[in-house]
């Protein structure tokens, strides 16, 4: 590693005299400041987009509730290499003719084509902007490690951070912030399978949202905003792949989130006497909560709200409404009972994923109620369930979706569960 | 346990762990890196992963100190004397290692990718492992010399390669995206800002050094002097986002081709490093699972057998018809087996840009790390000493 100059004197020294090292000084505080202003721009400051000034015209009309992704084109390939990407997305009621999502990230901005979701159309601009104050609210991935980051007690909306990656701006909330719905967005890399990560948007001020998503792991399933599984995140090269799909709530402004103080565990029949039929298995109840004050102890079955059969944590987030008493059919021990709860408002989304199952262990569950039902040959090694290793798998936010397996001299392959 | 105390313990054990590793004579390198596992997360749990983590900057540290010790080395007359043969020897034997680890890899059904980054990674022989042999059996001759050379080299060749394997993934797996012009400039920046942003910092902090060097005469500022000028450099190269190896190695060099008072500075330093560098290997090896090793598949087994045979044999042929010593022919390559925190920095890193690679390249070289840091000193000691060039055998960590 000579840095110059010239050789010269016996004792075996480059750079002698006061001359030489001034020079050699400069010369490389000169490179240091001339590399250290050449950086290239990791960020482009993109202007935010002008919004059309007529935001009374439903955003969204009509969207398949059934199923959000049916339709939706994968939009583009970008290339980009270092997560996470943030992003502004834009809302607006111009034309699909019109419509145009922008993707940049990385001093790369490139136009990209509307995004149609089932019979409806969304028209979004989607922006890549770093700089705007506005809300994030993200959940990358599955959400089993989601927690919570912020919360805003008058609106009941909450930020979540999940995993790692994801990056969070905190932004102030306002209840007027919340007209914007919930969304699927995703990104991905993967050889031609779109993929989806679930983001949970919320407007701010004058229709922009602004999210943030992640680069997925190998193999991340990825579900949409009711909890299906909408793709699985592949392994193979293939460049950025931003997919977006947006459904708008039932009721402007979103509902408070509301708890009754319980964590659930949907069943479809297959654990037992105890719990035979469908339902909501309660696992754990929260003291001092909604449902113990009702009287409500794990192992009850939900069965249904009112007249509303319930089966999965957001048939029952839907039927309840917080302040307003609700009627509960329980099953316990084969007996059906009514119970009336009123649920509280939470500052959270509940996502009870974070501890383990006590007593048998989850893997026991998804064996006998769900790995049945998927297409895995009984001498498959099970690799992963929803993205978790089996050993790992924690008590469930909702059924399983995706099990990858291997069978023996056989790549790793994945198995649907059906519903 | 507290970060304090946990430094304390280390440097008990280590103490009590050189001392072991005399009566048995092994390198004192291989023992703190034994009792670093045995403390460490994967064992008794004394020093945990947060205290480990915590006490990072220690390590970041310590790796200065050797790189600046490694660096001084370069004096203008040594280099001209081993400095071509070197050249040769390191391309020599990182180009094979590199080329024997990728095709056997991908014979073995790994993935193009992960193959290429273990290829990158296993072309990298651990200065401060290496140096720590040479240092603590006061090795002096035509072997050492080579070796010291090789090292300094070898660390830049392989920050350049992984520089390029990042930028060729990138490339062929996200496309080009914003333009072709864009990402050569992108990719030629983040190779050359690091490595030659590195070393002008080197040289600028040398220079300064140098300077301040010439008022000084008392040992303790001297120390003062030194340590400050280490940690400027490691804290200054990190903060404008330059490889500290590069800028402590430029450091040491332009010191010993610049001043008259190097072999002052690093006597000074010599005195006050050797707690740094125990702690620097006993928490090397608290970061260490030997269950890695039990987890190795097929790609771990080619890539733990590969990796030695490249570097054995890259020396070989490089040194073909070369006049050299007998010795350094013969024991060269055994004495740069040994990989660390290179290799673990590394694998970090691609965790970072391409996380659907990192696991398989961060099991691999976490279990190859474990086996060559063990394997790696008792070879080099092993030549070191069969090429008559370990000078005393229990001597304490003699100055560089």
């Amino acid at each position: 590693m000579d840095e110059g100059g010239a050789a010269g004197s016996d004792d075996g020294r480059l750079i002698r005299g006061r001359r030489k090292k001034a020079i050699l000084g400069f010369a490389a505080s000169a490179m240091l400041v001339v590399g250290f202003f050449a950086a290239p721009r990791v960020s482009e400051k993109v202007p935010p987009a002008v919004v059309p000034a007529e935001p009374a015209v439903p955003l969204i009309q009509g969207v398949a509730q059934r199923d959000p992704f049916r339709g939706v084109r994968v939009l583009q390939e970008t290339g980009r290499s270092v997560a996470p990407h943030t992003a502004t997305l834009v809302l607006s009621s111009t034309p699909p003719a019109a419509g145009r999502a922008e993707h940049a990230s990385a001093g790369l901005a490139e136009a990209l084509p509307a995004v149609a979701i089932g019979p409806a159309t969304l028209l979004a601009n989607l922006r890549a902007v770093n700089t705007l104050p506005s809300l994030v609210l993200s959940v990358s991935g599955t959400d089993a490690e989601a927690v919570i980051e912020r919360c805003d007690p008058e609106t009941g909306l909450t930020l979540l951070r999940a995993g790692s990656g994801v990056e969070i701006v905190p932004a102030p909330l306002r209840a007027d912030d919340i007209a914007v719905g919930e969304a699927a967005v995703g990104v991905a890399r993967l050889a031609g399978v779109p993929t989806y990560d679930p983001v949970l948007l919320s407007g701010s001020e004058e229709g922009r949202v602004r999210f943030t998503f992640s680069r997925l792991a190998a193999g991340t399933p990825v579900f949409d905003v009711d909890g299906r599984l909408a793709a699985v995140a592949g392994s193979d090269g293939g460049g950025w792949t931003v997919g977006l799909a947006l459904r708008r709530l039932d009721g402007l402004p979103r509902p408070i989130p509301t708890t009754l103080g319980v964590s659930l565990q949907p069943v479809a029949g297959d654990l037992g006497p105890s719990v035979a039929g469908p339902g909501i298995l309660i696992t754990d109840v929260e003291t001092g909560g909604p449902a113990d004050s009702a009287g409500l102890r794990p192992g009850d079955v939900l069965v249904s709200v009112g007249e509303r059969p319930v089966s999965t944590a957001m048939d029952l987030d839907r039927s309840l409404a917080a302040g307003s008493e609700a009627r509960l059919r329980i099953r316990r021990e084969k007996r059906e009972l009514d119970v009336a709860v009123t649920p509280q408002a939470v500052c959270a989304t509940p996502r009870p994923t974070t501890r383990r199952v006590e007593g048998p262990r989850a893997g026991a569950l998804f064996s006998v109620n769900s790995l049945a039902r998927a297409d895995v040959p009984p001498e498959a090694v099970v690799l992963s369930i929803d993205g978790t290793a089996p050993a790992d798998v924690r008590r469930p936010g909702r059924a399983p979706r995706l099990v990858r397996f291997q069978l023996e001299d056989q790549p790793p392959a994945f198995a649907f569960v059906r519903p | 346990m507290n970060e304090i105390l946990a430094v304390g313990l280390i440097l008990a054990v280590a103490l009590a762990a050189g001392r072991l590793a005399h009566r048995f004579g092994l390198p004192e390198v291989t023992a703190y890196l034994l009792v670093g596992i045995l403390i460490g997360p994967a064992s008794l749990d004394l020093v945990t992963h947060d205290a480990v983590l915590t006490l990072e900057f220690l390590s970041e540290i310590a790796l200065g100190f050797i790189l600046f010790g490694i660096g001084a080395i370069f004096e203008a007359e040594t280099f001209r004397r081993v400095g071509r043969a070197v050249v040769r020897i390191v391309l020599m034997e990182t180009g094979l290692t590199f080329a024997l680890v990728l095709t056997l890899l991908l014979a073995v059904g790994t993935p193009a990718p992960v193959a290429l980054f273990l290829g990158v990674i296993a072309m990298e022989t651990a200065p401060a492992t290496t140096l720590m042999v040479v240092r603590e059996y006061d090795a002096k001759g035509p072997l050492t010399d080579r070796l010291l050379a090789l090292l300094a080299l070898n660390n830049m060749i392989v920050l350049a390669a992984f520089g390029v394997a990042v930028a060729a993934i990138e490339a062929v797996s996200i496309g080009v995206g914003d333009g072709i012009g864009a990402l050569i400039y992108r990719t030629l920046y983040r190779l050359l800002w690091p490595t030659v942003g590195g070393i002008a910092l080197g040289v600028v902090l040398g220079l300064l050094l140098d300077a301040a060097a010439s008022r000084i005469s008392e040992h303790g500022e001297g120390i003062i002097l030194a340590m400050a000028a280490v940690l400027l450099a490691v804290g200054g190269s990190r903060a404008l986002g330059l490889s500290p190896l590069f800028t402590t190695l430029a450091m040491g060099a332009t010191m010993a081709n610049a001043s008259a008072h190097g072999a002052f500075l690093i006597s000074a330093l010599g005195r006050i490093d050797p707690p740094l560098f125990a702690t620097f290997f006993v928490l090397a090896g608290a970061e260490l699972r030997p269950s890695a090793v039990a987890e190795l598949g097929a790609a771990g087994l080619v890539y733990i057998v590969a990796r030695p045979l490249g570097k054995v044999m890259g020396v070989r042929l490089a040194l073909r018809g070369v006049d050299v010593p007998e010795a350094v022919r013969r024991h060269l390559g055994r004495c740069i087996l040994s990989s660390s925190s290179l290799a673990l920095g590394l694998s970090l890193q691609v965790r970072r840009v391409f996380p659907e690679f990192a696991e398989p390249v961060t099991a691999v070289a976490l279990a190859a790390v474990l086996v060559y840091e063990v394997v790696g000193p008792l070879l080099a000691r092993h030549s070191l000493i069969a090429a008559g060039e370990a000078g005393a055998d229990i001597a304490p960590a003699p100055t560089l």
